[in-house]
């Protein structure tokens, strides 16, 4: 017969176990917190920058505009929403730190494009900024589609501002802006553009054309590719005459 | 949903680092004995009868009878028993050369099937000790002289060998040599368990009245050697396992050939587990029952989700990658890369992933330094890491498959 059976050899190694299991769940929070923790010292940035946009944009009232465009609007919103949709994707979407964190960053937004508005009208330029309402709620394969679009042209524009919003985000600032421009959630997703709004998929030709000053940055660039190539045929000609 | 998922797929990793720890810890429980090479002088050399049964094995019987001869053991003692299965090639013709040497029998049968060979044999025997040598194996010539002395308790009733594959010549054959060096890890640690389930036909000895008290080799869904490991643990006798006696095994070269085999092995497993299912999760059997065979059908169903879970996740981010390749083009942008830590994915299930490699890794390596193997190679632990995993869920599906449909695999 064998010998009974040794339980204590099966707790003993339960045991080893939950603490190699419990070590790796450790250092998983330990980095999701860190990520969390960076993502609120980004909102802390973007914050000072508000505040003192505010405060120069108060102080500056009657200087020149050139003083207040170039240097007022938050560069690191940009980088706060490619580190948000990273999360989205790899975080559960209740986490309770990730639906924080989406709600201090659309107040930011919100705050950006106000401050931008008022530049705006004082100087009477024309900076282009796009709301975007998306839901990750239902299945909106058209909102996937349409972040692609945009994230892209993100990157192909630098000068393009998008302000992105979760529509079912529980958050009174963006229910106002949802009755301020009449967004409807059953066409989502949705652009609004120089107050006009546009529902559903739109491709980068059809946002081009919903924008007209991007086809405005594609001509310039054009033109300044192609009178870089003219100086750089010009200058070697010459080099060749003498 | 989600916490559905997370919570199923948390228990899945918790077992499959609880398998590996168990075994570890076992080592170290018994690494005194472990260590223990074992007296190379016998006190006695007791008869021994080695059946080689053979069905058209033209090509490697002559090598494998040779090897045996070469065994460092008393002739006397030793008698070589090659009974053909009704072959249908030259295999008969060549053994004739041996017809006249007195340590070899030469007997022919009608074809019945390998476990018909072997019971031919052992009715035909009358030594104190039997073994057997599939005709695609050799073996090294100490191995019998390091297999005997284990028999010294008289519980053991039979013992295992180390197996190893002979020149591992390509990439296939060297992720085997990998697999065979952790089966040696394991196969120890299961001696030490008591808990064995499987007498490999390649040279595992038997007490010979065993038979006369559990009965001859039976059909066992063509997995007959790992039926009468579990017949012995059932009536609760004793497996144990001789590391240091080397048996080399012709490894399938192709993975057409590794995949019929493995489909045998995988089914027999499944189904001889079926039959002898009341010892799963029954204290009676000591940890084969509470803890060896319960795992190892979990490692088998596990790797099945592993994969569906791996196919899932690649289908998802290549329907991804196609729907924005749709909308914005394919991009190959790689000036906006860096490597900022924020985006490195360090998942739970990456560092778990770690964990279990680094233990995979350990076992490999401990496995070969059991089998004496002095080699520091990586190539072999690469590959099998690379592709077994990808590899071994296509005989495992096949063979869930074929349980299900209850049809026998083809023996060939």
């Amino acid at each position: 017969m064998r010998p009974p059976l040794d339980w204590k050899k099966y707790l003993f190694t339960f045991i080893l176990t939950l603490i190699i299991f419990g070590s790796a769940l450790y250092i998983n929070n330990k980095l999701d917190e860190k990520r969390f923790a960076d993502i609120r010292s980004v909102q802390d940035e973007i914050s000072l920058d508000l505040l003192s946009s505010e405060a120069q944009f108060d102080l500056l009232k009657e200087a020149s505009c050139k003083n207040l465009t170039d240097s007022v609007l938050s560069t690191e919103l940009n980088s706060l929403a490619t580190k948000l949709s990273y999360l989205e994707s790899n975080q559960n979407r209740d986490n309770s730190e990730l639906l924080f964190v989406k709600k201090n960053y659309s107040l930011l937004e919100i705050k950006d494009y106000l401050l931008m508005k008022q530049i705006n009208e004082k100087c009477k330029s024309k900076p282009i900024a796009v709301l975007y309402f998306y839901t990750d709620k239902e299945n909106c394969p058209d909102c996937e589609k349409m972040g692609y679009v945009l994230s892209y042209l993100r990157e192909q524009y630098p000068q393009l501002r998008i302000y992105s919003f979760d529509f079912n985000l529980k958050l009174s600032a963006i229910d106002t802006l949802k009755s301020v421009y009449k967004l409807d959630d059953r066409k989502l997703p949705a652009i609004v553009y120089n107050e006009d709004t546009f529902y559903g998929f739109n491709s980068i030709d059809q946002v081009k054309e919903i924008i007209p000053e991007l086809k405005k940055i594609d001509k310039v660039n054009a033109a300044s590719s192609s009178n870089a190539l003219l100086k750089a045929s010009s200058s070697t000609s010459t080099k060749a005459k003498n | 949903m989600d916490s559905a998922y997370t919570l199923f797929s948390h228990s899945l990793l918790f077992v499959t680092i609880y398998v590996q720890i168990f075994l570890l810890v076992t080592l170290f429980e018994n690494r005194r004995t472990i260590k223990n090479k074992g007296s190379l002088t016998l006190d006695r050399h007791p008869t021994v009868t080695i059946l080689v049964p053979v069905f058209n094995e033209e090509r490697t019987v002559e090598n494998t009878i040779r090897s045996l001869l070469g065994l460092n053991y008393p002739a006397e003692h030793l008698k070589i028993m090659v009974v053909d299965d009704g072959s249908k090639d030259n295999t008969w013709n060549l053994v004739q050369k041996y017809k006249d040497h007195p340590q070899i029998l030469l007997h022919k049968k009608e074809n019945g099937g390998k476990y018909t060979a072997l019971n031919y044999g052992i009715e035909q025997s009358d030594s104190e000790f039997i073994g057997c040598l599939d005709a695609d194996s050799f073996v090294d010539p100490e191995a019998l002289n390091h297999i005997l002395p284990y028999f010294d308790t008289p519980e053991t009733m039979a013992v295992t060998p180390t197996m190893k594959i002979l020149n591992p010549d390509n990439m296939l054959r060297l992720m085997q040599n990998a697999e065979y060096n952790m089966g040696t890890f394991i196969r120890k640690i299961f001696g030490a368990l008591d808990a064995q389930y499987v007498t490999p036909g390649p040279f595992s000895i038997f007490r010979r009245d065993i038979f006369s008290k559990i009965g001859n080799y039976k059909h066992a869904h063509n997995t007959e050697d790992l039926e009468m490991a579990l017949r012995l643990q059932d009536h609760h006798y004793k497996i144990a396992n001789a590391h240091k006696a080397i048996v080399y095994t012709v490894g399938p070269p192709t993975l057409y050939k590794l995949y019929k085999q493995r489909v045998r092995w995988t089914g027999g497993f499944i189904q001889n587990a079926i039959d002898y299912k009341k010892m799963f999760f029954n204290p009676k059997y000591g940890h084969l029952g509470m803890f060896v065979l319960p795992a190892a059908m979990y490692t088998m169903l596990g790797t099945i989700v592993f994969l569906a879970y791996a196919l899932y996740k690649t289908i998802v981010s290549a329907i991804t990658a196609i729907s924005k390749a749709q909308v914005v083009g394919w991009h190959w942008d790689f000036t906006g890369f860096t490597f900022d830590w924020w985006y490195y994915n360090v998942q739970f299930t990456s560092l778990i992933g770690v964990v279990m490699t680094l233990l995979i890794v350990f076992s490999i390596w401990y496995g070969k330094h059991l089998a004496g193997v002095k080699d520091s190679k990586f190539l072999d632990i690469l590959l099998f890491l690379l592709l077994y995993s990808f590899i071994s869920p296509i005989w495992l599906i096949t063979s869930v498959y074929n349980t299900i449909r209850k049809r026998d695999a083809a023996w060939r």
